[in-house]
């Protein structure tokens, strides 16, 4: 595995946990207001699959 | 190889972690210790205590000599709200306060909504920064859309008759069994189902 393979797929992973547990937390924030918003910042946890999709999008391009 | 390695070890910390947040949030939310402790140091806001208010009647926040935050009051009734992430039955309120000479300083937690009764605790007169408990409980206490308001009566001053710098509140109830936890949890879902359904 090459360093661009291992960034990729690090990225491609780290966008899909993170995505799936945004939607999880923003479950749980509807069914519960305040479970997590009181706790985390909603904000910081969409940066994280923001940031990983981006990082795929470029690395797989170049 | 290096990299298959880090990948693998990457992936398991990305089971853990939501894991162990998603398990840090429910313990937060159900508080099975039967404790949960919240802190206002008049400055940064918390979800569990609100700011004071009205805003004319309370200070900008100001520095404290030797570290800390305070804002004065300056009339009469300063109210503030406690919101528990969860149903507790009593709070002790811990106050850090200091009264300026002469004025009198109590605490209270409305009783009765209708007739705006407040259950009034006196906070012990004294030189410099002073620190004092109260509990109060909840089922003697009217909710106010899952609030309950306390206030601060000042007395004897026209302006700036206390300086409060903190507000700790910590919930109590009966320690929580994981037969318990299960069954709120469960029951926290059925009612939004039947709220989405009705």
């Amino acid at each position: 595995m090459t360093l661009k393979n291992f960034i990729i797929k690090v990225s491609e992973d780290v966008f899909a946990v993170s995505f799936i547990v945004l939607m999880i937390f923003s479950f749980f924030e509807w069914l519960e207001p305040g479970f997590v918003s009181f706790y985390i910042n909603f904000v910081w946890l969409l940066m994280i699959p923001l940031v990983s999709g981006i990082i795929t999008i470029i690395s797989k391009k170049t | 190889m290096v990299y298959k390695i880090l990948h693998k070890l990457i992936c398991l910390l990305l089971i853990i972690i939501p894991i162990f947040v998603m398990g840090w949030l429910v313990a937060n939310k159900l508080a099975p210790s039967g404790k949960a402790e919240a802190v206002y140091d008049m400055r940064r806001e918390t979800p569990f205590i609100s700011k004071l208010y009205p805003k004319d009647r309370v200070s900008e926040v100001k520095i404290r000599e030797g570290g800390g935050f305070y804002r004065s009051l300056s009339a009469e009734s300063v109210y503030f709200d406690l919101k528990p992430s969860a149903s507790f039955e009593k709070v002790s309120v811990t106050i850090k306060y200091k009264i300026i000479d002469g004025a009198g300083l109590r605490i209270g937690g409305l009783g009765d909504k209708r007739d705006w009764l407040f259950d009034f605790r006196n906070l012990a007169a004294g030189e410099g920064w002073r620190t004092q408990t109260e509990i109060f409980d909840f089922s003697k206490m009217a909710q106010e859309g899952g609030k309950f308001r306390f206030v601060f009566s000042v007395s004897g001053t026209e302006r700036d008759g206390a300086e409060i710098s903190e507000i700790r509140a910590v919930f109590e109830r009966k320690r929580m069994t994981l037969k318990g936890a299960i069954n709120k949890i469960l029951d926290a879902v059925a009612r939004k189902i039947n709220r989405l359904i009705l």
